[in-house]
């Protein structure tokens, strides 16, 4: 070999060995970006409705999923208190409805539970017929006033 | 079917026109007591009277008694009506299927 293609590999060599040092040292390929958190349950609104039929503790083929719905809620908002606040229509006494939003809220406590929700978190608000959603006259079998609503206080909002 | 009010529709602004059109025909109620009714903090509550002002559902009404301003909220006409049709809707959903 001529002295001058001796240089030439030399210098090639050496570049290749500071190529491979160099790419030893660089540090290796970032992590990938962590993994978003999973989607909201739907648009956060504080309160979930289920509504019941006149006179009954049962729930509505309407608000077939509300329980679901609040525990997705639940789960992701991770409130520190959860309201069951329950009312009725006019149709009967204040005394029968008060007793009537009780079983109601109780009824909606014990499926929220059973679905996973801690009981400790659930406070119960029977509020008979004394806070209507729509006011009527006595008597009157209101079915928008026949409900419960589930309030969510004091989430936790999730980063990001 | 009765069509939804997606003004209306929202958990409060609800509550603030139930409570509004409940009194249409009495003194129109305070700022105070509406916060009552409705359990919402002032902010909120401003913002959505606001809105249903907006919309020439609510009219608000300030003066004073003696030194102390008043803001009072009123259901307005058009707003009296888009609740009556709201209340129909939701109505008809809570009944139309079971």
């Amino acid at each position: 070999m001529k002295p001058d293609m001796a240089g030439v590999t030399l210098t090639l060599a050496m570049i290749a060995f500071l190529l491979a040092v160099a790419l030893q040292a660089a540090p290796s390929a970032p992590p990938p970006p962590p993994s978003p958190p999973s989607p909201p349950p739907g648009p956060h609104t504080d309160e979930v409705i289920v509504y019941h039929p006149s006179g009954s503790t049962g729930t509505r083929a309407v608000s077939e999923h509300a329980i679901d719905a609040a525990v997705q809620q639940i789960r992701f908002y991770k409130p520190a208190k959860v309201i069951v606040q329950s009312h009725t229509d006019t149709v009967g006494s204040s005394d029968s409805n008060m007793a009537l939003s009780t079983g109601r809220a109780e009824a909606v406590r014990r499926a929220l539970v059973e679905a996973g929700v801690d009981a400790q978190l659930i406070e119960l608000q029977p509020m008979g017929e004394t806070a209507p959603a729509v006011k009527t006259a006595d008597d009157v079998a209101e079915p928008v006033n026949n409900r419960t609503v589930v309030i969510l206080r004091q989430i936790t909002l999730p980063k990001g | 079917m009765a069509q939804a009010d997606d003004l209306i529709h929202q958990p409060l602004r609800l509550k603030i026109m139930a409570a509004l059109y409940a009194e249409r025909d009495g003194e129109p109620p305070e700022f105070s007591r509406l916060k009552t009714v409705t359990q919402a903090t002032d902010g909120n509550l401003g913002s959505h009277l606001s809105a249903l002002e907006k919309a020439g559902y609510v009219e608000i009404l300030k003066d004073h008694v003696g030194k102390r301003p008043r803001t009072r909220a009123k259901v307005t006409a058009d707003g009296a009506k888009a609740f009556r049709g709201h209340v129909a809707y939701l109505r008809e959903l809570v009944e139309g299927i079971d």
